[in-house]
Parts: structure tokens; C-alpha cells; sequence
């Protein structure tokens, strides 16, 4: 095998490797987004509290660093629901004229607070949680840490997981039918006021995985949400909003993309890929991959 | 209020905003000049968000780049700071109205991420090239006038919003304001009534990224410097916080939003490192609790159209 084909080939591995990981973020994006018809803003912030969390418990408190992806998704989950319950119930009162404005500042003001208010806690430098497993694994055409990889398969187990509940959980179907319709759910007698809360806490936590997934090999610092969130955005675009399958694939395809571009364009710009890819989408496909109003 | 002790409140009002330097300081003509240029900023973005209803985060990327391009005009063809604001200005809005037919297309939530990647997209831009920025270094330029007085910058940043805001009331006023309103509204009923979409859009993109940029451009040559720090998402959550403190819609909310926001961040400084979460802090209270702004909280005088509460639902 020639060097630049093995060397095509171990950027394509690590794109797919990193797009997991990118697809848990965007999927816990997507449920928000199917459920409350908002896009979350703050999104890239769960994922950097996740972080947060990860290196707290696994560090600080000494806590397994697998299971301290559990507890990062946990106290995740927690300040998702408080969030919801605190800031969002307005958009369901009916009293906004502009519910989808008030959604957009709301969760834009809360992610610049989140961003801040863990500057006094954890300081503005970088923090690592502790690595999921030791050395790295020969692939054949490339390396892979071991960290990375368990990461990478984790999140495919969540993802599958998370997938698998929202078809044959009754909270999953549940979802799903609000997602589809909010009134006829309503009418059907499912509490869709009960379901916001869950929804948002399902992919805060989602994100959260993520963010504590990446810090040991993606450092934890108070913005590095930012660029995770301009990531899932890209992938919602991408895949087609409100699409489960839209956002793995897209995902897939993004970390593909950006992995390529580091290899045949400059590195530097390899976070600026997601705002291209917004743009061509946007541009020659407005729907997306698979886009479409509900899960499917 | 009875019209006379309004007409002399407003006297009042003006006389010392236009006396300031003479009793104020130094230090808080330095933060009247800041006012003077949020006051440009937040109120352009306020006729595209507030009036012509399409949500933008790229504003504070537009002002930065008329700081950067006004700085490099300056210091590297040597061109007077007049000239490269001015520069700046055209720059800032031909961009707008690049970003403008790229968000023609989109509705919703679609436009509002495609702003906000663009203005991620440019912030990473300005420190990636460093080579003609100077990365999070920041760009020196060169100061509009001589010596260290503020006064100077002060009675033009003045003038500049006083004009700023005369453009924009006038907009506001005339057949183009309503048009932009009945967009906002229902952008199906204005089209169907026979408002070319496109055309008016691109120019209220066209138009606040202009102004955002001349504002920004002076902002440079006042503060001498121009970093990357200009066009991050804080910058932007203060021109959303200015503008929705005072009532997002409205033409006064902004003005006073911009002025009692940047008054207020001043106290807030003594809050040390805590003070952006603070300042965070409220700005969600405010949206939670009162999203038509505090004039509307206070007085009720000019509801604010935007984020209004429906009266018939109480």
C-alpha cells in the first residue's frame, strides 16, 4: 500500500472515529430540537460541563473514568432539567408572541453564562480528565489510542441505546408522537408539559457524554463548548433537522470531512469545515440529508 | 409627567450629555465614548432583529471587521482613520450583504444558526491570520486624534450616534420601517401583498453591518487597538442584553439598554472575575421575567411589539 493511500485511509479512520462522538452530541441535539421545536444554543456548554463533571469526578474525587462518564451525564441531566423548569416553560404558556426568538436569545444568554460562570470555578485554563484506558491499539492503518476508541464505542453504544428507547420505551414513543404532533399527543392524553423537561435533560446529557467522552484526549476548558456546539449544528444542517438518522450520519460524514480537510486543505481552519458545510448544504439541499419534521 | 416637566427633564438630560467631559473625568468620558459606540451598534441590530425580524449573532463580527479593516487601511496605505472608517463602512456592509442572500434563503432557526457559524467562522478567521491580524494578539492602529484627551472623541462619537440614530429613526418612520415591520409580521402576507422580500432584506443586512462597521472602525481608532475579542459570543451577548434590557422593537429601549448596560457593567467590574456571570445571571432573569424589556416593566408607556406579552391572554 502506497504512503499517501495508508495516510488517506488513517484520516479517514479518525474522522470516523471522532464522528461518534460528534453524532451523540447532535442526536441529543436532534431530541431537543423533535420534542421542543427549539434549537439549544447553550448545547456546546452541557458538553463542556460534561467535561467539567468528567474531570471532577474522575480526578478530584478519584471516581472509575468509565464510570465518571455516568456521573458527568447524570449531574448533567440534573441542571438540564432545572434549566427547563427555570427558563424555558414560558415557550409553552402561550403568552410569547415569538416563542422561537425567545428560545434563541434565551439559550444564547444562557450558554454565554454557563461559559463564565465556570471561569471563577475551575479557572480559564485547561483541565484533562483521567484517560479511559492506557496505549493505543494498532488498526492496521493506523494507531489509535485506546482512549479514543473506547470512547468512540461507547458512544455508539449510547447512541444505539438511546435509539433503541425511542422506539419501544413507552417515554420513547411518547417522545416521538409529540415530536410528530404536540396537539394530537395532547389529545391523546400524553403530558407533553412533563415531556419538555425529559427531552431536554435526555440530550443535555447526551451532550454532556460527549463532552466527557473527549476530555481526556480534547482538553476541558471553559469555551471549548463553542466549537463542539458549531459542530452539532453543522450536523443538524447537514443530516436534515429533526432526523435521528439524519444526525449520526451526518455526523459521520462531518468528522470524514473535517479529517480531509485537515489532510488536503490547512488544519487551522479545521473547525471553519462545519460553517462551510452549513453553507454548500444550505445552498444545494435546504432540507438536509434526511430531512424531515419528525423522527424517523 | 405633565409636557412641561417632560420638555425640562429632556433639557436637562441633554445639557449634561452634551457638557459631560467638563464635569464627568476622564474615566467616564472614556465609557461615554463606549456608549456612543453601543449605542450605534445595538440600534442598527435592533432595526434587523427588533423591527425587521430576522435574527442575527453576526453583528459584533461585523464591528470588528470595520475595526480591522479601518486599522489596516490606516497603518498599512497610511490612509487617514477617516477614510479607512469610511472604508471600513462599505466593507462591513457589502459582507452583510454577502451574509444577507446566503440567509435569503433560510427561515427560522436555519437563518439564525447560519449567523452565528458565520460568526464563528470569522472569529476563528481573525486568529487563525495572524500574519494580517495579529491572531488574539490584537492589531495596533493608529488614534483619530492627537494627545491623550478623550473630549475630542467623545463630541464625535456623539455626533456619529446622534446621526446613526436620525438615519435610523427616519427609516423607522417612513413606508420602508412599516414594510420591514409587515415582514417581521407574517413575511408570506407581505410577499403575497407585493413586498420584494429580497430587496428589503438585503438592505437592512446591508445597512446595520455598514453601521456596525463604522461604528467599529472609530472604536479602533478611539481605542487605538482591535483584537479577536471584539466578534466572540460575549461581545454579542452584551449588544442582546443592551438591546433586550431596554425593549427589543422599540426606538428609545436600545438607546437606553446600550448606555445603562455598558454604566452598568462598569459597577459590575468590582465583582472582580465573577462579574461576567453575574452580568450573565441577569440577563437571564430580564428574559425570564420581563422580555419586553424594562421600560415595559416599569412604565408601560410604548409597549414593545417584539416578545410582547398578547394582552387577550393575559
Amino acid at each position: 500500500m502506497s504512503a499517501g493511500l495508508s495516510m488517506f485511509l488513517s484520516y479517514l479512520v479518525s474522522g470516523v472515529i471522532i464522528g461518534n462522538i460528534y453524532g451523540l452530541m447532535a442526536l441529543g441535539l436532534t431530541i431537543i430540537l423533535g420534542v421542543m421545536k427549539i434549537v439549544n444554543f447553550a448545547h456546546g456548554e452541557f458538553y463542556m460541563l460534561g467535561g467539567y463533571a468528567a474531570y471532577v469526578s474522575s480526578i478530584k474525587l478519584g471516581i472509575d473514568p468509565r464510570l465518571s462518564i455516568l456521573v458527568a451525564m447524570g449531574v448533567v441531566f440534573i441542571i438540564g432539567v432545572i434549566v427547563e423548569r427555570g427558563l424555558l416553560t414560558p415557550l409553552y404558556a402561550g403568552k410569547l408572541d415569538r416563542p422561537g426568538d425567545y428560545a434563541l436569545l434565551m439559550t444564547f444568554a444562557l450558554s454565554v453564562f454557563l461559559m463564565n460562570v465556570v471561569i471563577p470555578i475551575f479557572g480559564p485554563y485547561q483541565k484533562s480528565s483521567a484517560p479511559l484506558a492506557e496505549g493505543s491499539v494498532n488498526l492496521g492503518v493506523v494507531m489509535v489510542g485506546k482512549t479514543r476508541l473506547i470512547a468512540s464505542l461507547v458512544s455508539i453504544l449510547l447512541m444505539a441505546i438511546l435509539l433503541v428507547a425511542l422506539k419501544k420505551t413507552r417515554l420513547g414513543i411518547a417522545l416521538r408522537a409529540i415530536a410528530a404532533d404536540r396537539d394530537a399527543a395532547a389529545v391523546c392524553g400524553i403530558d407533553v408539559n412533563r415531556m419538555n423537561p425529559a427531552a431536554f435533560g435526555i440530550g443535555t446529557a447526551m451532550a454532556a457524554a460527549a463532552g466527557a467522552l473527549l476530555a481526556p484526549s480534547f482538553l476541558v476548558y471553559p469555551a471549548c463548548g463553542t466549537i463542539a456546539a458549531s459542530k452539532a449544528n453543522a450536523i443538524l444542517v447537514l443530516g436534515g433537522m429533526g432526523s435521528t438518522k439524519g444526525a449520526i450520519v451526518g455526523a459521520l460524514l462531518l468528522g470524514v470531512f473535517e479529517a480531509l480537510g485537515v489532510l488536503f486543505l490547512t488544519p487551522g481552519y479545521r473547525d471553519v469545515y462545519g460553517f462551510l458545510v452549513i453553507v454548500l448544504v444550505l445552498l444545494i439541499k435546504p432540507t438536509g440529508l434526511f430531512g424531515s419534521q419528525e423522527f424517523s | 409627567m405633565t409636557k412641561t416637566t417632560r420638555t425640562v427633564l429632556m433639557l436637562l438630560l441633554a445639557a449634561a450629555v452634551l457638557t459631560l467631559p467638563m464635569w464627568a473625568g476622564t474615566y467616564w468620558t472614556h465609557i461615554g465614548v463606549l456608549c456612543c459606540y453601543y449605542v450605534i451598534v445595538v440600534s442598527s441590530w435592533n432595526l434587523l432583529v427588533g423591527y425587521a425580524g430576522q435574527m442575527s449573532f453576526a453583528q459584533v463580527s461585523f464591528s470588528s471587521l470595520g475595526g480591522y479593516v479601518s486599522t489596516l487601511t490606516a497603518t498599512r496605505l497610511g490612509l487617514h482613520p477617516v477614510i479607512g472608517m469610511a472604508f471600513g463602512a462599505i466593507v462591513g456592509a457589502f459582507v452583510g450583504y454577502l451574509l444577507g442572500i446566503l440567509c435569503l434563503r433560510m427561515r427560522g432557526v436555519y437563518h439564525s444558526l447560519t449567523t452565528l457559524a458565520f460568526a464563528e467562522a470569522f472569529r476563528t478567521m481573525l486568529n487563525l491570520e495572524y500574519k494580517i491580524t495579529r491572531g488574539s494578539l490584537g492589531l495596533l492602529g493608529v488614534q483619530l486624534f492627537p494627545g491623550t484627551s478623550k473630549t475630542p472623541y467623545y463630541y464625535v462619537g456623539l455626533l456619529l450616534a446622534v446621526l446613526a440614530l436620525l438615519l435610523l429613526y427616519r427609516i423607522i418612520r417612513s413606508p420602508v420601517g412599516f414594510t420591514l415591520r409587515a415582514i417581521r409580521e407574517d413575511q408570506t402576507a407581505a410577499s403575497v401583498a407585493g413586498v420584494p422580500l429580497a430587496r428589503y432584506k438585503l438592505f437592512v443586512f446591508a445597512l446595520t453591518a455598514g453601521m456596525a462597521a463604522f461604528a467599529g472602525g472609530f472604536l479602533s481608532h478611539f481605542l487605538g487597538v482591535v483584537t479577536p475579542d471584539w466578534a466572540t459570543q460575549s461581545a454579542m451577548s452584551f449588544i442582546l442584553a443592551m438591546a433586550i434590557m431596554g425593549g427589543l422593537g422599540t426606538f428609545v429601549g436600545p438607546i437606553i439598554g446600550a448606555v445603562g448596560v455598558e454604566v452598568l457593567v462598569e459597577y459590575l467590574r468590582v465583582l472582580g472575575r465573577y462579574y461576567m456571570s453575574f452580568f450573565g445571571l441577569i440577563v437571564l432573569l430580564m428574559l425570564r421575567f420581563a422580555p419586553g424589556g424594562l421600560l415595559a416593566l416599569f412604565s408601560g408607556f410604548k409597549l414593545p411589539t417584539f416578545l410582547r406579552r398578547r394582552a387577550s391572554q393575559g
